[in-house]
């Protein structure tokens, strides 16, 4: 549906984060201009909607051609004059996207948003590109036109990696996906940058772990998660990652899934789909090929719990270090 | 437009998006619900169903209800319609008796805020899955 950005919050105060935020929203904004169109700034106290219990504090209209700089300073002065406090903060510019589809250049409603709310940040993340579903058009989201347009894809693959490289606070995430699970469930997403490669895997994992949670989860899903389980995620990622035998293996991954992977990203790791179903596909062949066998080489929870039991229940365990530090029978 | 309006057995007049925008005089390039309904117990209910995302989609019906509203025009409901809802906003909504979407941190119903000929007025917003619409139809909501 999105662009959704996740960042690493940095041990700063709320009013420095907040600026470092704004200046990411500002080369967001800056790389997507001539293409996303500000109409207006707003800024928003605690949700991004009224009957949410927010409500808008600043708003300004903008002129069409605004420069990037610009921008930033209105935001900035925006900002300072809504005196809120940075926690309390949503900036959202409305706009349009202008493309060309078949020779022919369409707008479309979009708007971009940057969250320092806690709790909205949990759902819509640091910052959120999107379109108004248009009906006239048949694009429900961003991901469509990512899909169905390569100037689009191209073009936001380009902010994507320039957003990565920029300086704090680091950007962890980036995906483009069709709802807000994206950001966990890689099956929902046909974009994804990572900053740490490994990641990939430990959206895998806990793709997998969603999967058995669900209420149509599958028994095999479940019975995956169980050895899985009491291994570290970030472990079983990193190592796997490591190997050099897994490139070849993780490349032919993405060729059967039809992803596609960016080399130029200078640190990190760019997928992005060709199909609509490329994720799905990759999480589903990693799975059955990956993790699936092995499974057969690791003890599962109640396993571990039994064994766990036996060793401590055993009585001459204790006895055996009585008698060597002299100390009192148990 | 029979499945993106609940009930549409009950409804007697849909003004589609083009017919908004022409009422309300906004161009392609502004932000529009999909539809605005009158059901045959005179209720007026205002719809968006093109995307699945609550936040957005409670904007779009929140900004149109708006327009609307200070013109003239009634409003006592909106509709979100959508296939599923995504787990992530499912931590903060739900939805309550008779399709009313409940916001669970603020522990109240989310609801637009429309002017009327009292001053304002709050509607709720009701949020239906596109696989309720037969049930709906059979009982309808009222």
């Amino acid at each position: 549906m999105t662009l959704y950005v996740k960042i690493r919050i940095p041990l700063m105060s709320a009013e420095v984060v907040l600026r470092r935020k704004t200046e990411l929203l500002t080369i967001l904004y800056s790389m997507l201009a001539g293409m996303f169109i500000p109409r207006a700034i707003e800024i928003w106290k605690d949700a991004p909607a009224e009957a949410f219990g927010g409500r808008v504090v600043k708003r300004r209209e903008v002129k069409n051609d605004i420069k990037p700089t610009t921008i930033a300073i209105l935001i900035d002065r925006l900002i300072k004059s809504a005196n809120l406090s940075p926690l309390n903060i949503i900036v959202k510019i409305n706009g349009i996207l202008k493309i060309k589809i078949d020779e022919e250049i369409i707008s479309l409603p979009a708007y971009l948003s940057m969250y320092n709310v806690k709790e909205w940040r949990s759902i819509y993340y640091d910052m959120e590109f999107d379109i108004f579903p248009s009906r006239k058009y048949g694009f429900k989201t961003l991901a469509d036109l990512y899909l169905s347009n390569n100037d689009i894809r191209d073009r936001l693959n380009t902010v994507i990696k320039k957003i990565m490289s920029a300086g704090m606070p680091r950007v962890d995430r980036i995906v483009i996906g069709y709802s807000p699970d994206a950001m966990y469930d890689i099956r929902e997403r046909v974009e994804t940058t990572h900053r740490i490669p490994s990641s990939i895997i430990i959206d895998v994992i806990r793709t997998l772990r969603l999967e058995a949670e669900s209420f149509k989860s599958s028994s095999y899903a479940n019975k995956l998660l169980l050895f899985i389980k009491p291994y570290k995620e970030k472990l079983i990622a990193s190592r796997l990652w490591a190997l050099k035998e897994f490139k070849p293996y993780f490349e032919g991954l993405l060729k059967i899934s039809m992803i596609k992977v960016d080399y130029s990203i200078t640190k990190g790791l760019m997928l992005y789909a060709l199909k609509r179903e490329s994720f799905a596909i990759f999480y589903d062949t990693i799975v059955s090929s990956f993790f699936e066998p092995l499974t057969e080489y690791l003890i599962d929870e109640e396993k571990l719990i039994g064994v766990m039991r036996n060793i401590i229940t055993r009585t001459r365990t204790l006895d055996e270090f009585a008698r060597k530090f002299k100390s009192y029978k148990i | 437009m029979a499945g993106d309006i609940p009930p549409f057995n009950k409804v007697d007049k849909v003004f589609k998006e083009d017919d908004i925008r022409n009422l309300l005089g906004l161009s392609g390039d502004d932000s529009c619900a999909d539809y605005y309904c009158h059901y045959i117990n005179c209720e007026w209910a205002l719809i968006e169903a093109k995307g699945s995302k609550i936040g957005s989609a409670v904007y779009q019906l929140e900004e149109t209800a708006k327009k609307l509203s200070e013109n003239g025009y009634k409003i006592n409901m909106a509709i979100i319609v959508t296939d599923k809802i995504s787990r992530i906003e499912s931590r903060r909504f739900e939805i309550r008796e008779n399709y009313k979407l409940f916001d669970k941190k603020r522990r109240d119903y989310v609801r637009i805020k429309v002017k009327s000929a009292k001053g304002f007025k709050r509607v709720d917003v009701l949020l239906v899955r596109r696989m309720e619409f037969t049930k709906i139809e059979k009982k309808g909501w009222w």
